[in-house]
């Protein structure tokens, strides 16, 4: 549709592009304003499009007004952990689907697919049940382990499809020349697979840090909140300070908005990956 | 060819099918056992009790409504992101400047969490003073400020929008996708048979989209059922249950009354419903593709 003139229907179409676009971002418009108001300005009447004082030094307050800081290490280190097991497991187990011939293949394969249809809340009763009995219940590892495990499946599919890719004669002439088959994945598929491994951490890490439900059920100590938790527990105080809880949002989306606009091109394909095949 | 390794395979799957085995596999079956137990209020079995738990879900009223509420509010969320979403990813696949502007703005809802994104439009929304009373006062399009989140019929309009408005990226994104895949000889070949802008959307691009229309649809149901921080965070369900879904409702059912049990049917009745929701639809969908054009 590229070539078509620009006729009346090529302009509604922009037009109402511009609408959406608009619509979509005129809540995260609006965040960064209360963020730049002094205290004073969150409730003046009549409400005010922009601060009459920019109150710029509030992404600077925030980080000690409330534990923000702690709230953002508590989510680093719970996400770069949960990535870093959910690649571990998701490499083997993505190169085996691809390349190598086991009982059971075609099971593994229909059981990880059948896991992305599961609803979160339908585990979450019985994994609540299972972190009480082994005492991890508001103890950050059980979220490290619950958001790998839940992120594996589609990691395991997205590198399989990847690995295929790759022409197979290159690992057989390593292998012919006295490489192992782990010597072969370490040294020839993964180095050639560096944009998959990308997409999938940053699929695995989005999805870790973005959490939200099994954080609120699992965490109660204020100390062990991750980031979305903290923010949410500003709802709960006498009086929310709006402007340094949408400080706090903006600063939450930065890191996801830079891994997204990086793996733009891989977004759909990963998204849709599992479910098309 | 793959090659035939047992023994390294098996063990190369090994660490996931252990770790998807206790932290996917195991809760459910351990929800099944406990949505025929009596359970305590520690999520502790104790005793069979057979179908009592399922019985309680079908006179529980509030239940029946919720269950309501969630098929509308997923119908409503699904269908309005999708008809809005054609023309979004429409105008997106034309040459015009500032295109690439348009689609890194349209990521940020997506990239926002659903809670982040619920909880900017409760501020938006919220109290007497918020920025949309404000503005519609000073307009004089009302006279009193409107409690948005504090009515059933207001809430629901507010939580409907949020969800459009999170749905929207990925689903034009996708769309898009699915729109570049047309090869652009089939747009030659309709114009030079003189057909026009509507025409050649209605016979080419329409049918062709129809594969990847009906897999954005699939997994915007799936998502849009599960979407838990929307409501929670806007409404929390009220007033008295009347903005929840079913995912809230079992929420709060289990971690707040400690109801386990009937919370436990419930998450085995969605369990149930969603499994075979997604086997029928990937089931057409594979027919379709059959059938489809290539």
């Amino acid at each position: 549709m590229k070539r078509h003139e620009r006729g009346l229907s090529w302009w509604l179409l922009l037009a109402f592009l511009a609408v959406v676009v608009a619509v979509s971002i005129f809540p995260f418009a609006f965040a960064l304003s209360t963020s730049l108001r002094p205290r004073a300005e969150l409730f003046s009447f009549p409400p005010t499009w922009f601060p009459k004082t920019w109150a710029w030094e509030n992404f600077v307050t925030v980080w000690t007004a409330v534990p923000l800081l702690r709230y953002v290490l508590n989510s680093v280190v719970v996400s770069v952990l949960a990535t870093l097991l959910n690649m571990a497991f998701a490499i083997p187990a993505g190169y085996a689907l691809a390349r190598l011939n086991f009982p059971g293949k075609r099971l593994f394969r229909q059981a990880l697919l059948v896991t992305q249809m599961f609803s979160p809340v339908v585990l979450l009763i019985g994994l609540f049940r299972f972190m009480n009995q082994v005492h991890l219940l508001d103890n950050n590892a059980s979220l490290v382990i619950t958001y790998a495990a839940l992120s594996l499946a589609f990691s395991v599919w997205f590198l399989a499809g990847y690995f295929e890719s790759i022409p197979i004669e290159i690992e057989e002439a390593a292998m012919m020349d006295g490489c192992t088959r782990v010597g072969a994945l370490v040294r020839v598929v993964l180095p050639m697979s560096k944009p998959a491994l990308v997409a999938s951490g940053v699929f695995a890490f989005i999805w870790a840090w973005n959490e939200f439900m099994i954080a609120l059920t699992f965490i109660s100590t204020p100390d062990n909140r991750t980031l979305p938790l903290g923010i949410y527990s500003f709802l709960g105080q006498y009086s929310v300070e709006w402007n340094y809880l949408m400080a706090a949002a903006l600063i939450a989306i930065v890191p996801v908005l830079i891994l997204f606009l990086l793996i733009e091109k891989n977004l759909v394909k990963g998204l849709t990956a599992g479910a098309v095949k | 060819m793959p090659r035939s390794e047992p023994l390294v395979g098996l063990l190369f799957i090994l660490p996931t099918v252990v770790l998807v085995g206790v932290i996917v596999f195991y809760p459910i079956v351990e929800t099944a056992l406990m949505s025929f137990s009596n359970v305590n209020s520690l999520a502790q079995r104790e005793g069979f009790a057979g179908l009592a738990n399922y019985q309680a879900l079908l006179s529980d009223t509030v239940f029946l409504r919720v269950l309501a509420q969630t098929v509308f509010w997923t119908v409503a969320v699904v269908g309005i992101t999708t008809v809005v979403s054609i023309p979004v990813a429409l105008a997106l696949n034309l040459n015009f400047h500032g295109r690439r502007l348009a689609r890194a703005l349209l990521i940020v809802p997506w990239a926002a969490s659903l809670m982040i994104n619920a909880i900017i439009w409760r501020w938006i929304l919220d109290g007497q003073h918020s920025i949309i009373n404000g503005t519609l006062m000073r307009l004089h399009l009302i006279d009193q400020p409107i409690i948005w989140l504090g009515s059933e019929g207001t809430a629901w309009a507010a939580i409907i929008l949020v969800g459009i408005l999170v749905s929207i990226p990925f689903t034009s994104f996708s769309l898009l996708a699915g729109l570049q895949s047309v090869p652009s000889e089939l747009y030659e070949a309709a114009m030079v048979d003189g057909a026009g802008f509507w025409a050649s959307f209605w016979h080419i691009t329409l049918p062709l989209m129809r594969p990847v229309l009906i897999v954005t649809t699939l997994l915007n149901v799936i998502y849009v059922f599960n979407s838990f921080p929307i409501p929670w965070v806007l409404t929390q369900g009220s007033p008295a249950y009347r903005t929840d879904i079913l995912v809230t409702y079992i929420y709060k059912r289990a971690f707040a009354e400690g109801q386990f049990g009937p919370a436990a049917a419930m998450a085995m009745l969605i369990f149930v419903l969603l499994l075979a929701f997604s086997l029928t639809f990937s089931h057409i969908t594979k027919e379709r593709a059959k059938v489809g054009i290539k």
